[in-house]
C-alpha cells in the first residue's frame, strides 16, 4: 500500500467514527436544551398566564400581552384554530434555555420561577416556529375543548412524581416535542400546563449534517493525498537512489537534501554505505593477503620440492651405498616443507578466523617434550645438541593448543634449521611467581638487532616477513610473535648469550579448577 | 604400570603404507606389535593383552575418538594418537577423552618410537628412601652412597646433588634448580660454585662419573646409561 493511501486511510478510519459521535453529541445536547427551553417558556408564560388561565379557563390562553420582537415586529399571533400560539427559536440556540443575563441575575440554586426573572422576550429574543400552549387541571383533564387529550406517556411521567416529563416524536414535518410541567400552585384548572413544539423543516446543514461531515472529509482526505504527494516522491527517489548504489556495490551515495526524516534515513544510509565498504575494503585486503600468501607458500614448497626430487633421483641413481649426506639434505628438506605447511594453516587461523582461537589448558612441559621429540631427528643427522628441560610438576597455561605448539615448534625450527653442524639448541621451561617461562636458547648464527626490532614490530605483516626473509625464518617467527600477541603473552628475542639467538615466552600460568575463558579474539 | 612381557602394542591405522611402516619401525624398535586397520577390530581386540594403542583418528566405521571412549571406559592403558588433522579441537578432544599424548602426521620414525618409549618406560627402581641403580646405591635416608658395595664419603652439597639428579634419571635439570635446592643460600650461590661441586662429586664417583652428564643451555642430567 503506498504512502499516500495509507495516510488517506487512516485519516478516513479516524475522522468518521470522531464525527458520528460528534453528531450525537450534539443531537443530545440540543434535545435537552429543547426540552429545557420550552419549560422556562411555559414558567415565563404563566407568572401572568395564571390569572388569566383561572379567571377563563376554557378560553385559555387568551392572546398575550404584546410581546415585541427584537426586530420590532408581533411576537405572537393567532393560529388558524383561534389558538394562541407564542413564537421562540427553532433550535436551542442557547443551550441550556436561559440566557446569559438572566444566568447572572439568578442566584445559584434558587428555582428559576421568580418576580425578578427576565421579560419573556429576552427569554425567546428570536423569532421561531409557533408553540402552543394548554392548561390541564390535576386531573389532566382541559376545560378548554380545543386541547388535546393528555399525552399518556408525560402524564406517566408527571405521574410518577417528575415535576416536568418531555417527549420528542418524529412526524413527517419534523420532530415534536412536547413538554408537561406542574405549576407549583398544583390546583385549579391550570395545575399542569403543556406546550408542543411542532415540527418545522430544520436548515439546510442540520438536513445535511452527515452528508457535509463526510464531505469535509473527504475533502480533507484529497487534501492530504495531494500534500503527502512530494514526501512520498522523496521517498521514491531516495529508494532509487540506494537501489542504484547497492547494484554498484554502494560506490554513490545517496543524494536526498533536506532537513526532515527522509533526509535523515539518507544520511543513516550514507553512514551504513560507508561501513560497509570499510568491511568490503578489510575483506578484500584479507583475501588478497591470503591469495597472496597461498601463491608464495606454494612457490616456498616448491622449491624443497624440487630439490628433494633431485636428491632422490640421485640416491637412485647411486651405485651402492647412498650418500648420507644427500639422505640428511632430503629430510631437512621434508621438515622444511611441513614446517611451512603448518605456518601456513596458523597464518590462516591467524589472518582469517581471527575469533576461532580455542583456549584450553595446556600442559607446556608436554608441549616442550613434543617440539623437542619432533625436530630430534633432524638436530641429530646434523650433529646438532637439541636438548630440553622441563620442572617436575606439570606447567600450565591456558592458549590455543595447536597455534601455541606451532609458536614454540617455529622458535625450535629456527634454531635447528639454521643452528651450526656441531651447536646447541636448549628448550627450558619454568616458573616463577605465577608465570611460566619458555626459553628456546641457541648458539647459531642469530639475528641482527635491526632486523630483530623489525620483526617485533607488531604492524609487520606474514607477507611481509615472508618477502624479507626469504628463507622463511622471518615467517615462522612473525607467527610466534602473533600467537604471543593474540594470547596476550611476551615473546622477546635478544641476543643468547652463547652468541646465537635467545627466544623468551612468558606468560601466566593457568590454575587447575578455572576452566579456561573459552575463546579469545 | 610396568607392563606384563606377554603385552604389546597395538596399533590402528587404514592406511595399508604408513600401517605396515609403522609396524616396522616399532619391531625394530624392539617392541612386539600389532595392527589392525579399523575401528570394529580394534574393539575386538584383547584389552587386557595391549600394553599401549596408537590410535589413527581418521578410521573406516568407527571413528578412533569413539574407539578412545571405549578403551577409556574400560582400562588406563596408554594411548598415543595419530592424527592428519592438525586441529586444536580434535586434539583436544582427544585428551580430554583420555588420550595420554599425540602425534601429527607427518612424523619421523624417531619421533614415534620416542614417544612409545616415554610412555612404555619402566619406572627406575626409585624409591622414597633408596635409589640402586646398576651398582650405585644411594640411601636417602641414612644419606650414603656405595658404588658396588664401596661405600663413598660424600660432602652434604655433593650428596644432595646427586640424589637429586638420580632421582630424575634421563631428565636435564636446570642449574639454577640445583644451585636452589643444593647449595647453601646463606654462603654459595653462584652457578660456578655448583659447577666446581659437580666436577669434585664426578671425581669422587671415578668410573661412575660419566653418568652425570653436562647438558648444554641447561645444567646437568643423570645418564643411566653412563654407569659402568
Amino acid at each position: 500500500m503506498s504512502l499516500r493511501l495509507r495516510l488517506v486511510l487512516v485519516l478516513i478510519g479516524l475522522s468518521v467514527p470522531l464525527v458520528a459521535l460528534l453528531t450525537w453529541a450534539r443531537a443530545s445536547l440540543d434535545d435537552q436544551a429543547e426540552v429545557d427551553a420550552l419549560h422556562q417558556f411555559i414558567n415565563g408564560r404563566m407568572v401572568e398566564g395564571r390569572a388569566q388561565c383561572e379567571a377563563d379557563p376554557e378560553n385559555f390562553p387568551h392572546p398575550p400581552r404584546h410581546l415585541p420582537p427584537r426586530d420590532g415586529s408581533p411576537g405572537g399571533r393567532r393560529g388558524p384554530g383561534g389558538e394562541f400560539r407564542e413564537q421562540r427559536p427553532p433550535g436551542p440556540r442557547t443551550p441550556g434555555g436561559p440566557g446569559p443575563r438572566e444566568r447572572e441575575a439568578r442566584p445559584r440554586g434558587e428555582r428559576p420561577f421568580r418576580e425578578d426573572r427576565p421579560p419573556l422576550d429576552e427569554l425567546l429574543p428570536e423569532p421561531g416556529p409557533r408553540i402552543d400552549l394548554f392548561a390541564y387541571g390535576p386531573d389532566f383533564v382541559s376545560e378548554n375543548r380545543r386541547a388535546p387529550r393528555f399525552p399518556p406517556t408525560l402524564r406517566a411521567q408527571l405521574e410518577a412524581g417528575e415535576e416536568v416529563a418531555d417527549e420528542k416524536f418524529g412526524s413527517p414535518r419534523g420532530q415534536v416535542v412536547r413538554v408537561a410541567a406542574r405549576m407549583p400552585w398544583g390546583e385549579g384548572p391550570c395545575a399542569i400546563v403543556l406546550a408542543i413544539r411542532p415540527g418545522f423543516e430544520p436548515g439546510w446543514f442540520a438536513r445535511h449534517q452527515w452528508t457535509s461531515a463526510l464531505a469535509l472529509v473527504f475533502g480533507l482526505s484529497a487534501v492530504v493525498f495531494l500534500a503527502a504527494g512530494p514526501i512520498a516522491a522523496r521517498v521514491r527517489r531516495l529508494t532509487a537512489e540506494v537501489q542504484r548504489s547497492a547494484a554498484d556495490r554502494y560506490a554513490e551515495p545517496a543524494t536526498v537534501t533536506g532537513r526532515d526524516e527522509i533526509t535523515q534515513l539518507a544520511r543513516a544510509f550514507n553512514e551504513a554505505r560507508e561501513q560497509l565498504r570499510d568491511q568490503f575494503e578489510t575483506v578484500e585486503d584479507r583475501e588478497r593477503a591470503l591469495r597472496e600468501f597461498v601463491g608464495n607458500t606454494t612457490h616456498d614448497v616448491m622449491i624443497p620440492m624440487t630439490v628433494l626430487q633431485g636428491h632422490l633421483a640421485a640416491l637412485r641413481d647411486a651405485s651402492g651405498r647412498p650418500d648420507p649426506a644427500l639422505l640428511h639434505d632430503a629430510m631437512e628438506e621434508v621438515q622444511y616443507m611441513t614446517s611451512l605447511l603448518q605456518n601456513l594453516g596458523a597464518t590462516a587461523k591467524l589472518e582469517v578466523g581471527e575469533r576461532s582461537l580455542e583456549r584450553t589448558e595446556v600442559d607446556l612441559g608436554a608441549l616442550v617434550g613434543r617440539v623437542a621429540s619432533r625436530h630430534a631427528p633432524l638436530a641429530r643427522q646434523k650433529g646438532l645438541g637439541l636438548e630440553f628441560s622441563v620442572p617436575d610438576d606439570p606447567v600450565r597455561t591456558a592458549a590455543d593448543l595447536t597455534l601455541l605448539e606451532q609458536a614454540v615448534s617455529n622458535l625450535v625450527h629456527n634454531a635447528v634449521r639454521y643452528g651450526h653442524a656441531d651447536g646447541h639448541v636448549a628448550i627450558l621451561l619454568d616458573e616463577r611467581h605465577g608465570r611460566f617461562r619458555l626459553r628456546v636458547v641457541d648458539d647459531g648464527p642469530g639475528i641482527e638487532p635491526a632486523q630483530l626490532e623489525r620483526l617485533q614490530r607488531r604492524a609487520y605483516r606474514g607477507g611481509e616477513a615472508r618477502t624479507r626473509y626469504p628463507e622463511g625464518q622471518g615467517l615462522g617467527l612473525h607467527i610466534a610473535l602473533e600467537v604471543a600477541r593474540r594470547h596476550g603473552l611476551e615473546l622477546v628475542l635478544q641476543a643468547s648469550e652463547y652468541g646465537g639467538l635467545e627466544a623468551r615466552l612468558e606468560g601466566p600460568l593457568h590454575e587447575q579448577g578455572h576452566p579456561p575463558e573459552g575463546r579469545i579474539s | 604400570m610396568a607392563p606384563a612381557p606377554n603385552k604389546r602394542i597395538l596399533l590402528v591405522e587404514d592406511d595399508e603404507k604408513l600401517g605396515r611402516q609403522v609396524l616396522g619401525h616399532l619391531r625394530d624398535a624392539g617392541y612386539e606389535a600389532s595392527w589392525v586397520q579399523d575401528g570394529e577390530a580394534a574393539l575386538r581386540e584383547d584389552r587386557d593383552a595391549v600394553s599401549l594403542w596408537i590410535l589413527d583418528l581418521m578410521l573406516p566405521g568407527t571413528y578412533g575418538l569413539d574407539v578412545l571412549k571405549h578403551v577409556r571406559a574400560h582400562s588406563d592403558v596408554p594411548v598415543l594418537v595419530l592424527s592428519a588433522q592438525n586441529d586444536t579441537a580434535v586434539k583436544v578432544r582427544a585428551l580430554e577423552l583420555g588420550a595420554d599424548d599425540y602425534l601429527t602426521k607427518p612424523f619421523w620414525p624417531e619421533e614415534l618410537v620416542a614417544r612409545v618409549q616415554a610412555r612404555m618406560r619402566r619406572p627406575t627402581a626409585v624409591r622414597e628412601d633408596r635409589i640402586e641403580l646398576r651398582g650405585l646405591t644411594l640411601d636417602l635416608q641414612a644419606r650414603r652412597l656405595t658404588l658396588r658395595d664401596e661405600e663413598i664419603e660424600l660432602t652434604r652439597v655433593e650428596f644432595d646433588l646427586l640424589a637429586y639428579l638420580a632421582q630424575r634419571p634421563g631428565a636435564a635439570v636446570q642449574r639454577v634448580w640445583l644451585a636452589e635446592s643444593v647449595l647453601d643460600p646463606g654462603r654459595e650461590g653462584t652457578d660456578r660454585t655448583l659447577d666446581v661441586h659437580v666436577s669434585r662429586l664426578r671425581k669422587k664417583l671415578g668410573a661412575f662419573g660419566t653418568c652425570i652428564s653436562t647438558v648444554w643451555g641447561v645444567g646437568y642430567r643423570f645418564d643411566e646409561e653412563g654407569l659402568p
